[in-house]
């Protein structure tokens, strides 16, 4: 998968994210929640754009940044994947899993994950198989606060030592986020226990581990980290089952 | 004095004896010591060939002749029934069920519906002497490597010359016969021709294996019709002869689908019984702090959910195959929401379960090894999303016909004997009877009757499905409403999701409805849940796990596993040490 794709909100066009997911099959897009979050929240539109679901959620909602985020998110998502599938948000119904993953109902060639931090949102679409993303401010505090401990395996631990004191909080939001992105590609309410299962350290193809460091046999996933707009860790899971999609889509 | 045998009964009786055989003689999978032992197969997985000793045995047992029509001299004479008997080989190896059996009966199939009686004997003759028989499909539209097919036909002599290629295609080598759907200047057609295994076969030449990243044992390779093996097109030409019309190659596919899909999915939940046996004694087996044992309510509500899930699978399966028996002409509509749904459900079954496992769940060796071998082999027999778009233009099109079809028929005990596991009380099966589009939705029909009678802890439950029933009602007049080109988006397909999840629930209830009158499926338990889980995804919020079902079904999951026997409506009895 290519770089993240930012959306201007809006009405910027969406040719980059369609031709990501067409040439690779999957595309990351973010945007920022102030480019997408609506200035009226009563209009009939937004209404039909949210769904009845989301839309009695946001009615019950008081005025909050977190509305502005709720809203935006479901919004860029709905929007981002209409495009590709080519029909308008209105249309999508966003709905849950028991075990709360996000999916658009009947649409199974089409997964989706969503993830959003302060004022930045992160979609996830995928035509080959699952997706999660995630997302945090990159210097967001976790180094000593017992946050190593609980995500990190024994081997991860001992790399983070090894690397220099100013780059070890940022590798383990990278770390942190590779382990959200695919616990939220693969459940969402159950967790994976994140000391279970690692990621290799920064450089090179992303590959999981096992506690002891040793790669696990998987080669149907592929895993992804990105700075973004210099100050956020973007992380992507993505499952592509192995069917082999080498045949072109048709135009 | 001489004995009756009622030969309905005896049917039975010889089902459940034939799956009792082949259970005791595969044995104990989780027995070390065992020649077809869970070891035995990762070996041959990791091999990429089929486990020889396995294959011997399902030579012994006669495995095809599950596949041949008894009026051909095999043993095929219920769906349900041939679905149950290969349960039990792929509860220890899908690439075994899908390598050995499957892939034959996808092929046999087209000739059983279309077939001369010289080509059906002709078939049958192959398969009881332990043939193997290979199916090209026609290419549908989502094309990935599998589907590719790019065959085409012209006519020569009294058959039709086969040129082209088709990339990937399970048995290929060992086939003695092929059933290759190919385009011919009357348009598509099928045709039976020699596989690279007949001898005249030699016009074929076979591709490089293609690795796959489940059911490795198969082996998967292409087929090029290009004057074969003996080069500079020394070989001589392939020839097929026609199965069914010249032209007609599309309407059979359609009407072969909903025989191959209901019956291969419902094999595929022995895959996922192992799946959850193994989850299950890995959960015992933790000690009691560890948030992975039986003490952690995350992982007895993720255990409880799996085996609920099985069990609307099941029924499910259940209905999509004995419906081909039943209701002719609903099977089309039921074969492509067993198609659309368990595939879905399954695999987020073994996610859960994944989760409960840890870092087990990607162990390629140790006691529970046998787990990523099924995740890795499950999401082939569903095929990812192939099919799934023909499947969903089959829902629609229901979806469309729902406003104007007839008021349900007052109850029949024709429609009862849907919902019945053990009985084999059948009318034969009619390939053809799905000819005609269905003049009524049998299992929505049976949806708020069957809830009338919901008592107790499946009331609750039952009460939302009758709410979304009137919602897709609504939905479905909407869509009607519009003009017919905006009638197959994103919008239809979501209303195909709720009606796959409605049928799924009316099949449950079904089967609750119609109970035998004593053992597990007599209780409410089983049916609360399952209801529950169906209604939660159709509305997350409506509806919550009751807890004391959910409590008696972790008991007989726990049960089944002490006493061996299968996740599914029929608590088999699995082979043991």
């Amino acid at each position: 998968m290519e770089q993240p794709v930012r959306h201007p909100g809006g009405g910027g066009s969406w040719d980059e994210v369609r031709k990501s997911v067409a040439l690779h099959g999957s595309c990351v897009v973010y945007a920022a929640v102030d480019d997408w979050a609506p200035a009226d929240v009563g209009a009939p539109e937004l209404a039909a754009d949210l769904g009845a679901d989301d839309h009695a959620r946001l009615v019950r909602m008081p005025a909050s940044r977190n509305r502005d985020r709720f809203v935006a998110a479901r919004l860029l998502l709905k929007n981002a994947a209409g495009a590709v599938l080519g029909a308008p948000p209105s249309e999508l119904e966003l709905a849950y899993k028991p075990g709360g993953r996000p999916y658009l109902r009947g649409i199974d060639q089409l997964e989706i994950g969503l993830s959003h931090t302060e004022g930045l949102l992160v979609v996830g679409l995928t035509r080959v198989g699952r997706i999660g993303v995630d997302t945090e401010p990159a210097g967001r505090r976790m180094l000593e606060l017992g946050t190593e401990h609980k995500a990190c395996t024994p081997y991860e631990l001992q790399c983070l030592e090894e690397v220099p004191p100013g780059r070890r909080n940022r590798d383990l939001v990278r770390l942190w986020t590779l382990k959200e992105a695919y616990s939220k590609a693969i459940g969402q309410g159950l967790r994976f226990r994140f000391t279970e299962f690692g990621f290799s350290p920064p450089g090179g193809p992303i590959r999981m581990l096992l506690p002891d460091g040793t790669p696990r046999a998987c080669r149907e996933w592929t895993f992804h980290n990105w700075q973004v707009e210099d100050a956020y860790t973007v992380s992507a899971a993505v499952k592509d089952p192995g069917f082999g999609y080498t045949v072109p889509p048709p135009d | 004095m001489t004995t009756v045998v009622d030969p309905v009964d005896s049917s039975e009786v010889a089902v459940q004896e034939r799956i009792a055989r082949l259970e005791h003689d595969f044995g104990d999978l989780d027995d070390p010591g065992n020649p077809l032992g869970a070891q035995q197969f990762l070996a041959a997985d990791e091999g990429q060939r089929l486990l020889p000793a396995a294959e011997r045995l399902l030579d012994a047992f006669g495995l095809n002749a599950e596949f041949v029509p008894v009026e051909l001299g095999g043993r095929l004479d219920r769906l349900d029934a041939l679905a149950r008997v290969l349960r039990a080989v792929f509860r220890r190896d899908a690439a075994l069920g899908l390598g050995y059996g499957l892939t034959s009966y996808l092929a046999a199939v087209v000739v059983w519906a279309a077939g001369t009686p010289g080509q059906r004997q002709e078939a049958a003759g192959l398969l009881l002497a332990q043939g193997r028989m290979a199916c090209a499909y026609p290419e549908p539209p989502e094309r990935n490597d599998f589907l590719h097919n790019r065959l085409t036909a012209v006519p020569s002599g009294t058959g039709y010359r086969v040129g082209g290629r088709k990339e990937a295609l399970n048995n290929a080598a060992r086939a003695g016969a092929l059933v290759l759907f190919a385009d011919t200047p009357e348009g598509p057609s099928a045709l039976l021709a020699p596989g690279p295994a007949h001898p005249d076969g030699g016009g074929i030449r076979l591709l490089p294996r293609r690795p796959t990243v489940g059911v490795r044992g198969c082996a998967v390779q292409g087929l090029a019709f290009d004057g074969g093996r003996d080069g500079d097109g020394g070989g001589r030409p392939v020839t097929g002869r026609l199965l069914g019309a010249a032209g007609d190659g599309t309407r059979l596919a359609e009407h072969v689908f909903p025989l191959t899909r209901s019956a291969g999915l419902s094999m595929a939940l022995g895959c996922a019984d192992t799946a959850l046996r193994t989850t299950t004694a890995f959960a015992r087996s933790r000690r009691q702090r560890s948030p992975s044992s039986l003490h952690s309510s995350r992982t007895r509500t993720a255990l409880v959910n799996a085996f609920t899930d099985l069990l609307v699978c099941d029924c499910l399966s259940l209905v999509a195959t004995r419906a081909a028996h039943v209701l002719p002409r609903e099977s089309r509509t039921l074969g492509a929401v067993a198609k659309y749904l368990l595939p879905m459900i399954l695999t987020e079954t073994m996610d859960d379960l994944s989760i409960v496992l840890g870092s087990e769940a990607y162990a390629t060796s140790g006691s529970y090894a046998i787990f990523q071998k099924t995740a890795r082999d499950l999401p082939m027999l569903g095929l990812g999303s192939a099919g799934a778009s023909a499947s969903r233009a089959v829902l629609v099109a229901q979806l469309l016909r729902l406003p104007s079809l007839a008021a349900p028929a007052p109850d029949d005990d024709g429609l009862a004997r849907l919902f019945r596991p053990f009985d084999a009380a059948l009318p034969p099966c009619e390939p053809w009877g799905n000819d005609l589009p269905a003049d009524r939705d049998s299992l929505l029909g049976s949806l708020e009757e069957s809830a009338r009678h919901a008592e107790g802890p499946l009331a609750d439950a039952a009460a939302v499905l009758v709410t979304q029933l009137g919602v897709l009602r609504a939905g479905c007049a909407e869509l009607a409403a519009r003009p017919a080109a905006e009638r197959l988006g994103p919008r239809a397909c979501a209303l195909a999701d709720r009606y796959a999840l409605l049928v799924a629930g009316a099949a449950c209830l079904g089967v609750w409805r119609h109970r035998p009158p004593a053992g597990f499926l007599a209780g409410p338990d089983w049916a609360a849940t399952a209801l529950t889980r169906v209604a939660a995804r159709l509305d997350r919020s409506a509806v919550r796990m009751p807890a004391e079902p959910a409590d008696h079904l972790l008991a007989e999951l726990l049960h089944r596993f002490d006493d061996a026997r299968s996740y599914d409506l029929y608590a088999t009895a699995l082979g043991r040490s």
